[in-house]
């Protein structure tokens, strides 16, 4: 493929200035390789458009990283070697891995507690790394904000917690750029990790979120589209329960308004010796045109009688008696129709941490002013 | 205050109120009884505006003017109430959000200024004793939860913070026992007033006993059959409908 070649290329004339793990890099690069329309998991999600234009890469997308927050000379600590050990290389994430200098180190002692807001200007082609680690009985609450301009973002997050770490991650996606992004967890024994992701970009957005569950251990993923224009927002979750007793959830919901497309796959792996897992998924659409339009494929792969699983989708339209109730007490129609949307993405803004909850609020209400009228 | 002249109203295509008439002048209470499927609701429902059902002939006046070009907030905004029969739950929407937007609207309407945060509080919990309601009321979904009694105290509670002219109460004690019921018509009765006019649908004279109206109206398909008092809905309750369907077709047989 034309744009693998020019990326290998591009990659022998900038590998001698890219810093440390030299071995992972390279293995990226000599493996890197897209997924077809051909591959199920990329069904809906054209590989090809986000790779229609070979662009060089950008750096310096993080600014100054706030205090705390280490950067690329802690990829020598011993949180550091962590890297690479979640995320996996392949396809778009290899590009990842190959390319990377912008690297944010979050490491959240034993019984520690923090709570870290990164964003990012991200442009051409954007190569953010994060490794959050958290150790045992510690409680790390990270928000990062991507700002796309024009070009494709490929940012990774790598979250490593430890036994009895509590991590949530609140990932937020915003502007013109596209987006092949992956956020991969390992949640170990009786941990309980977080994830919420908010795509409200106007361009191509793909965002892989695979987990690897240990005993006991709790993930809550949630996510919202807010679909504008031509956007298209693909959601695949792939979820290991590794160890006995995991818990996962998934809630995501897609508001949809003009020719905005909205993907969510939600793969649910439970193995034939992992019993007691717990499993359960929802995907609400909400159309605000009649252009828009979803997909939702829940995905469950269950080789043991010991489990709990349900899951459930939905897709409607703003409900035509709410908003004559709320319009038969003097409510305008368009703060009702706002009132309404709003409301729909409320089960989800209500699992973003307080710390972040205004922030995102602030999405929507933009997402809302520019598009529900 | 109201005034409804030859009204005629489909639904889907299909016609339900067939020229009907009625005068309702300020405080007065005027019942509108009948049968299933006699357009009661359609009645509410026209004169609020909702979109799905069509006015196709007569007009309908509020103070003289015709509301049938204004939408359903536009008529909430003059001082035109309805009580639903089936409240709406909406999941996600605060009452005290929904409800502080929706006085502030009538308010700015009506040229007064927006309640304070802490005005709009005050006058909500003095408004909640009137049917029996407690503040957690103001934190929950509108409706979502609450049991058939709640929905119908939270209309009358609606009602009182929004301080319309005209009240419509629609099958107000339908889902109703009597404890709630009398909660309910006790809170309503606590809104009579001089300058208030209500229009009470209702498919049983029982919810008339405790709200007593004026006039009475006997609605059959589509239009005003007969009007009376209040004895007339005892009536109703001691003979049913069908006398009245016979005297109707020994008139049209004469």
């Amino acid at each position: 493929m034309e744009a693998r070649d020019a990326y290998v290329a591009a990659f022998e004339s900038a590998r001698a200035s890219l810093p440390g793990v030299a071995a992972l890099r390279r293995a990226a690069i000599e493996g890197l390789e897209f997924p077809m329309r051909r591959n199920e998991a990329w069904r809906f999600t054209s590989a090809r458009q986000l790779l229609a234009e070979v662009r060089p890469c950008a750096y310096g997308v993080f600014g100054a990283l706030p205090e705390g927050v280490q950067g690329v000379e802690a990829l020598g600590s011993v949180a550091g070697t962590r890297l690479g050990s979640v995320a996996s290389s392949d396809g778009f994430a290899g590009l990842n891995a190959a390319f990377f200098k912008d690297f944010a180190l979050l490491a959240t002692e034993a019984g520690a507690s923090r709570t870290v807001e990164l964003s990012t200007q991200l442009g051409g082609l954007a190569t953010p790394r994060v490794l959050v680690v958290g150790e045992s009985g510690s409680h790390t609450e990270v928000l990062l904000h991507h700002a796309l301009r024009p070009g494709l973002a490929v940012p990774v997050v790598e979250i490593v917690a430890l036994a009895g770490a509590r991590v949530s991650l609140t990932h937020v996606v915003e502007g013109e750029g596209d987006l092949a992004g992956c956020i991969a967890v390992e949640a170990g024994e009786g941990s309980e990790v977080a994830v919420q992701s908010v795509l409200a970009g106007v361009g191509i957005a793909r965002l892989d979120l695979t987990a690897r569950l240990g005993p006991s251990s709790r993930l809550d993923t949630s996510g919202l589209v807010l679909g504008a224009g031509s956007a298209h927002a693909d959601h695949h979750l792939c979820i290991h329960h590794s160890g006995a007793g995991a818990t996962s959830t998934q809630r995501f919901r897609n508001i949809l308004d003009a020719r905005s497309r909205a993907v969510f796959t939600g793969e649910v792996h439970v193995l034939r010796d992992v019993p007691g897992a717990d499993a359960t998924q929802t995907a609400n659409t909400l159309l605000l045109s009649d252009d828009a339009s979803a997909v939702a494929r829940p995905w469950l792969v269950i080789d043991n009688d010991d489990v709990a699983a349900s899951h459930g989708a939905t897709v409607g339209r703003l409900d035509p008696d709410a908003l004559f109730y709320l319009r038969s007490r003097g409510v305008g129609a368009l703060e009702a129709r706002r009132l309404l949307t709003r409301a729909f993405a409320g089960e989800v803004i209500e699992t973003v941490p307080a710390a972040f909850r205004e922030g995102v609020e602030h999405v929507v209400e933009r997402y809302l002013a520019g598009r529900v009228s | 205050m109201l005034e409804l002249v030859d009204v005629h109203a489909e639904v889907d295509g299909k016609p339900i109120l067939k020229g009907l008439s009625l005068v309702v002048k300020a405080g007065e209470v005027h019942a509108i009884m009948g049968p299933n499927a006699a357009g009661k609701s359609t009645l509410s429902k026209v004169i609020c505006g909702h979109e799905a059902f069509r006015v196709t002939g007569g007009d309908i006046r509020f103070e003289g003017q015709s509301v049938l070009e204004l939408a359903p907030e536009e008529r909430a905004r003059i001082g035109i109430f309805l009580s639903f029969q089936h409240p709406v739950e909406i999941p996600g929407v605060s009452t005290s959000y929904f409800l502080k937007a929706a006085v502030n609207a009538v308010r700015k309407a009506r040229g007064l200024d927006e309640l304070s945060a802490v005005d709009f509080l005050k006058q909500a919990r003095e408004k909640m004793k009137l049917v029996d309601m407690t503040k957690d009321l103001l934190n929950r979904s509108v409706n979502q939860g609450f049991s058939g009694g709640e929905k119908k105290r939270n209309e009358i509670f609606q009602m009182a913070m929004l301080e319309p002219k005209l009240a419509i109460l629609d099958e107000m004690d339908s889902g109703l026992d009597v404890d709630a019921l009398r909660i309910v018509a006790n809170g309503v009765n606590a809104l009579r007033s001089p300058e208030r006019a209500m229009l009470v649908i209702t498919h049983y004279q029982r919810l008339l006993d405790y709200l007593v109206p004026d006039y009475t109206h006997i609605l059959v398909d589509g239009r005003i059959v007969k009007s009376g008092d209040a004895d007339l809905a005892r009536e109703v309750e001691d003979r049913g409908y069908d006398w009245i369907r016979a005297e109707l077709g020994a008139a049209a047989g004469a």
